[in-house]
């Protein structure tokens, strides 16, 4: 079975409907390491997901909430605060975007979730993480992200500017810190804000700014002296080019 | 989550309770069962956090499948078999009013899927809605249809190949 004869059986080996003799010719072939036609299995698994949501909505009893918390984390999962409330809400947008992402960004989700955990413990400004929901709720938003090392994903917003969520970045020394930088196409990188991660290594800037994305090359992040940097003094990292 | 750390059950819950319950009771047809399975999915999912990975799709399409396949194991149970049966999609203007999705873009998302299914001949969603909301073999659907196995692979095969298509539009 050649790779497109696969294609055309995955949605049904993942929703486990495949038959003999289709189905171990299909796990053979997966099994040999075909790159390819385990890329296309995650977007079986996506498209698969996205049928299930043409069913009509309906609303689980209230009862149902308690009960679920109570088995997966005990009482205290049901104490209500703002914090809950706004993690909700966050989770609510990354999962928006998530999906918007679709198959092309399925694997950011985690590095979202993540991010969600991080934000429910930083005890960021109320009002800060309000414009950080807005700015990803927001449809003309857009998302790159960078490859290798420590992982970042920007989004990017004409009015809004440039929000990056990043894991995994090193401590600094006092004396340094993170800079953000706006890359325009043939031009100087223009400074995009300082920041410091927290102590699992996660971070979020945002940098308000006017962004006109076809004039816009990449964006990168670099370490700066405290005081920060008209132009980078070290090699930028977290390089994501836009457009790409 | 996998840290199980306070507020991400909730979070969890929150987030993904209602689409899961819905998707449970299209396959179940009953409330008090749908909310037994809704409560076992996420225990699972609880649970196997640590089995995530995110390299083979999304955290929800992932629960989702687990949701599914909860549910199809029920619906094959003796209990689940006396169940009624449901095998047409829900009229639009249901679908329209009482979406999911706040976000345009998962709503244009969601719109594009359930059109791309309307699109379909009668026939290709019928298979498509028994393959995914009746957890049946195409071997099954021919007995089921009284169609020979060839008529149905054929129907499905075309019937995946349109959802591809207009998916692929979607995330292009």
């Amino acid at each position: 079975m050649n790779c497109d004869e696969v294609r055309g059986h995955l949605e049904l080996l993942e929703l486990d409907l495949l038959e003999d003799p289709e189905r171990s010719e299909v796990e053979t072939h997966l099994a040999g390491g075909c790159a390819v036609c385990r890329e296309a299995l995650e977007r079986a698994r996506e498209l698969n997901a996205a049928v299930m949501t043409i069913v009509p909505a309906a609303t689980p009893s209230p009862r149902l909430r308690r009960r679920v918390l109570q088995t997966l984390a005990g009482p205290t999962a049901l104490r209500a605060n703002w914090w809950s409330w706004a993690g909700y809400a966050l989770a609510a947008s990354l999962a928006a975007v998530t999906l918007w992402q679709g198959v092309r960004y399925a694997q950011q989700e985690q590095r979202l979730q993540q991010s969600l955990a991080a934000l429910e413990q930083s005890g960021i400004a109320r009002q800060e993480l309000q414009q950080t929901i807005q700015f990803l709720r927001d449809p003309v938003t857009q998302v790159v992200s960078s490859g290798g090392g420590p992982g970042g994903v920007y989004y990017l917003n004409p009015k809004r500017g440039v929000l990056l969520i990043a894991d995994n970045l090193q401590p600094l020394d006092p004396s340094r810190t993170y800079q953000m930088w706006v890359i325009p196409k043939g031009r100087d990188p223009r400074p995009a804000g300082l920041f410091r991660p927290r102590r699992d290594g996660s971070a979020i800037h945002r940098f308000q700014t006017w962004l006109d994305l076809s004039e816009t090359a990449a964006i990168a992040v670099s370490v700066e002296p405290s005081s920060g940097s008209q132009a980078p003094t070290s090699t930028p990292f977290l390089l994501a080019k836009v457009g790409s | 989550m996998r840290r199980k750390e306070h507020g991400a059950a909730a979070d969890l819950y929150d987030t993904y309770s209602r689409l899961v319950f819905s998707v449970v009771l299209r396959i179940v047809q009953s409330r008090e069962t749908a909310e037994d399975l809704v409560q076992e999915v996420f225990l699972r999912v609880w649970n196997r956090a640590d089995q995530f990975d995110p390299a083979r799709g999304g955290l929800s399409a992932w629960i989702l499948t687990v949701a599914r396949n909860l549910s199809i194991d029920y619906t094959r149970s003796a209990a689940g078999k006396a169940r009624l049966v449901e095998t047409s999609l829900p009229d639009r203007e249901t679908f329209e009013a009482t979406g999911f999705f706040t976000d345009p873009l998962q709503i244009d998302r969601a719109r594009r899927v359930r059109a791309a299914l309307d699109a379909l001949e009668e026939r290709q969603r019928q298979v498509i809605l028994l393959a995914y909301f009746e957890g049946l073999s195409q071997t099954e659907m021919a007995t089921r249809l009284g169609q020979p196995l060839g008529t149905v692979k054929t129907w499905t095969r075309s019937a995946l190949q349109t959802l591809r298509e207009q998916l692929a539009e979607v995330a292009a």
